[in-house]
């Protein structure tokens, strides 16, 4: 049987059961004893292990049995659960964790299980000696007979079922039947392997298989056909959507011509069905596509005074925005999916670090765009180890400064309009404004002089160049500055932004500012006569329309007052290089944005209003070109860029 | 306490040696005989065991005839039927009329315990 088209379940599946299998193990860790983590942990093991053996990946499949039986024996009391334990197991998920990514990349995995296994070996051994218990294999895990099992997952339909009788029973057919009526309570039976007429005419060789179609669990089938008896083994292969569509023939054909009317009548296909989230991206592009179709048509209208076609457009319209929705609703993922394994890199970090680290999470169901949550995952990994590494001080250096012992970092995630803001803090050592630019001084990243100008957030943005954040001492300095470049850049690329708060002393609060979704965004759209330019609708704060006299100088610097604070005010052509326009007329067009914690005023030639924009990348080389993130077409079929406004100025 | 069992067999050598094979597990009591169908639903109605061991084939009522008139009444009924090699195909009527589980002929006390347990829901 082809099992390749079975191997995304498996990955996607594998995955989760491992994401949660860390979780289970920290949880155990602070609540040893705790008996349904210890279930829970022996399921996930088990289930992976029967996943493993069915699609043939010898390595997954053994380490995980040997982690099964360890859970098993943890189950039964047999040892009890330490920190030894807990640091076997974690290695043990690691490993898999390696080895199902190798399987995803095709290649051969450098992981050494034997020695894993070794470990997991030594510490029954040893527990069985401290309690006195003979080193003879006392007995069979009941979990080594169970042959390969795949595990249930939520849109699965049903499931092929293979089912293996005793040899000793006495009566194997009519164990068989039994098993048939006990399947039969949990779903739709399609068809059995001897049919139900066989098996009553004896013709039965101690092999049963079952289609049924089902949204009963696995397990829950599972127990019901082992509670039938003599069972030896069952195997379960999970029908999907895919295969129950691609193979009517085979579910309507009867097996015999005895087989009873209601194991053939047609089945109800599933209410939901899986697919590849190329399809997924293809759809965004096609809407992207459409979008600019239908500003096209727009366009063209103007000229023809037609109240049909008015009207055919505006329908247009409407469908295209819902079509838009739904297919951006299919698209969100919870924040869920990238910081459930962040309590286990802190763990890890904090262990190394010899630092003691709670970790708090907050707005985990918020969702975003599955491009934006793929993109976030390591600059949040970034923060937070820069907290671990850098802002958190050591237990003793804490509780000296008069701080607990146990440090705080906090993720908090929360929903403003059509952003997203993720707030990574933790309550460490905090970062030296002047600390940072002497660093950078040194570093020859800035001058004497421009230190000098700088308030405390740009020192703290310092953080954020290239050629500070990859010098090494600097962290020791600073408390921070790992990698800040690369989590700006990729923040900003997703047309996000980034703001730094910190307190010497106090800690330091990282707050990520990101779009709802990246392909298709409302645009300001600006003139800077001949060039029209987009900017993300959710950087700019507000538009104005200063009047010259209100414009103030100091020191060369315009200034425009915004709810009661004076601001910077820049000239957009300037900063993009373009040439000055001589006559101004008597109100100013100002954009008023956020740019790297700082709000200032950028003066434009017109807006030219808000529209819905599909965006696409800039390829290369003009993704070099700092200050623009990207394209779109307008209406007229001009291609203008979208501003990185995080990296203009 | 212990469960009630009901033993259903019209020859009273394979009711005591039904006995004496529930005699041996712990935690059970046979609590009534019958030997007969029609008995056997009586016994059930008015003592309520626990589980029923039921052959098959008895005068004036078969037991799978019992087995039907009592899962029909009481859904919850536990009942195992007694069986000899080649009885495979009436056993399985027995099932389809709401029995349990079943016990092959000769008798082998592991199976027997093996099936008690399970039927009754007993982790051995």
């Amino acid at each position: 049987m082809d099992m390749s088209k079975y191997k995304g379940m498996f990955l996607a599946e594998a995955g989760e059961h491992l994401n949660n299998m860390n979780q289970l193990v920290l949880a155990l860790e602070k609540e040893p004893g705790k008996k349904e983590d210890i279930d829970s942990l022996f399921r996930a093991a088990h289930s992976i292990k029967g996943m493993a053996a069915s699609m043939g990946y010898q390595e997954i499949s053994e380490l995980s049995h040997k982690m099964e039986d360890m859970m098993d024996r943890f189950r039964k009391e047999e040892m009890s659960v330490t920190p030894e334990a807990t640091d076997i197991l974690l290695e043990g998920i690691d490993a898999l964790e390696r080895l199902v990514e190798a399987v995803e990349q095709d290649r051969p995995a450098d992981v050494d299980i034997a020695k894993i296994i070794e470990k997991i070996k030594g510490y029954g051994a040893q527990k069985l000696v401290a309690s006195g218990q003979t080193l003879v294999v006392s007995e069979k895990p009941a979990t080594e007979v169970e042959p390969p099992a795949t595990a249930h997952r939520p849109l699965t339909t049903g499931f092929n079922i293979s089912i293996e009788i005793s040899p000793d029973s006495q009566a194997p057919s009519v164990r068989a039947f039994l098993i048939i009526r006990r399947i039969k309570e949990l779903g739709d039976l399609l068809s059995t392997i001897p049919s139900e007429a066989e098996i009553k005419n004896g013709k039965f060789s101690g092999r049963l298989s079952a289609k049924i179609s089902t949204d009963a669990a696995q397990d829950k089938i599972e127990e019901a056909i082992r509670g039938g008896g003599e069972v030896v083994s069952v195997a379960f292969e999970p029908i999907s959507a895919e295969v129950s569509i691609a193979e009517p023939a085979e579910q309507s054909k009867p097996e015999t011509p005895n087989l009873k009317a209601e194991t053939v009548k047609e089945h109800e296909l599933p209410k939901v069905v899986k697919v590849n989230t190329s399809l997924l991206d293809y759809f965004v592009n096609a809407i992207g596509e459409l979008i600019i179709n239908k500003s096209r048509l727009h366009q063209v209208s103007k000229g023809i005074p037609s109240k049909e076609l008015k009207d055919g457009l505006n329908q247009l319209d409407r469908l295209v925005r819902d079509l838009q929705t739904q297919v951006m609703s299919v698209r969100m993922m919870q924040i869920e999916s990238i910081t459930e394994r962040f309590p286990r890199v802190i763990r890890d970090l904090a262990r190394k670090e010899g630092k003691e680290v709670d970790l708090d999470i907050e707005g985990q169901d918020i969702e975003l765009d599955r491009s934006i949550i793929e993109g976030l995952g390591n600059p949040l990994i970034h923060l937070i180890r820069n907290c671990v590494d850098h802002g958190i001080e050591l237990p003793d250096e804490r509780r000296a400064s008069g701080k607990p012992r146990t440090a705080r970092i906090s993720i908090k995630a929360s929903r403003e309009k059509d952003q997203v803001s993720i707030e990574v803090s933790d309550d460490g050592r905090g970062m030296d404004p002047e600390r940072l630019k002497d660093a950078a001084i040194k570093k020859g990243v800035i001058t004497q002089e421009q230190a000098a100008e700088m308030d405390n957030k740009e020192a703290l943005f310092l953080t954020c160049l290239p050629g500070f954040s990859t010098a090494k001492k600097v962290s020791d300095v600073s408390g921070r500055g790992v990698g800040m470049d690369a989590v700006k850049s990729a923040v900003e690329s997703m047309g996000g932004g980034i703001d730094i708060n910190s307190r010497v002393g106090e800690g330091t609060t990282i707050t990520l500012r990101l779009p709802l979704t990246v392909a298709i965004i409302q645009s300001l759209l600006v003139e800077l006569a001949p060039e029209t330019f987009a900017i993300p609708i959710n950087r700019v704060l507000r538009t104005l329309e200063v009047e010259k006299s209100d414009v103030k100088m100091s020191q060369k610097q315009k200034l425009i007052d915004f709810n009661g604070y004076l601001i910077p005010l820049l000239s957009l052509r300037k900063i993009l290089g373009l040439p000055s326009l001589p006559a101004q007329e008597r109100f100013i067009p100002v954009v008023v944005t956020e740019v790297r914690g700082r709000i200032v005023g950028l003066v434009v030639d017109k807006f030219l209003g808000q529209q819905e924009t599909f965006i696409k990348p800039l390829g290369r080389p003009l993704n070099k070109i700092s200050g623009l993130s990207g394209t779109t077409v307008l209406g007229n079929g001009r291609t203008i860029f979208l501003l990185d406004m995080g990296n203009l100025i | 306490m212990s469960y009630k069992i009901l033993i259903v067999d019209d020859a009273a050598f394979m009711r005591n040696m039904i006995k004496d094979v529930f005699g041996a597990i712990p935690g059970f009591s046979v609590i009534g005989e019958a030997s007969n169908g029609v008995e056997a639903v009586e016994k059930y109605k008015a003592l309520q065991p626990d589980l029923v061991t039921m052959d098959i084939v008895m005068p004036l009522k078969s037991g799978i005839e019992a087995a039907r008139e009592i899962t029909s009444a009481h859904r919850e009924a536990k009942i195992i039927m007694c069986s000899a090699l080649g009885q495979e195909s009436l056993v399985m009527e027995a099932i389809e009329a709401g029995a349990k589980d079943f016990i092959v002929k000769p008798f082998k006390a592991e199976k027997v315990q093996e099936v008690v347990n399970r039927v009754m829901g007993i982790k051995a």
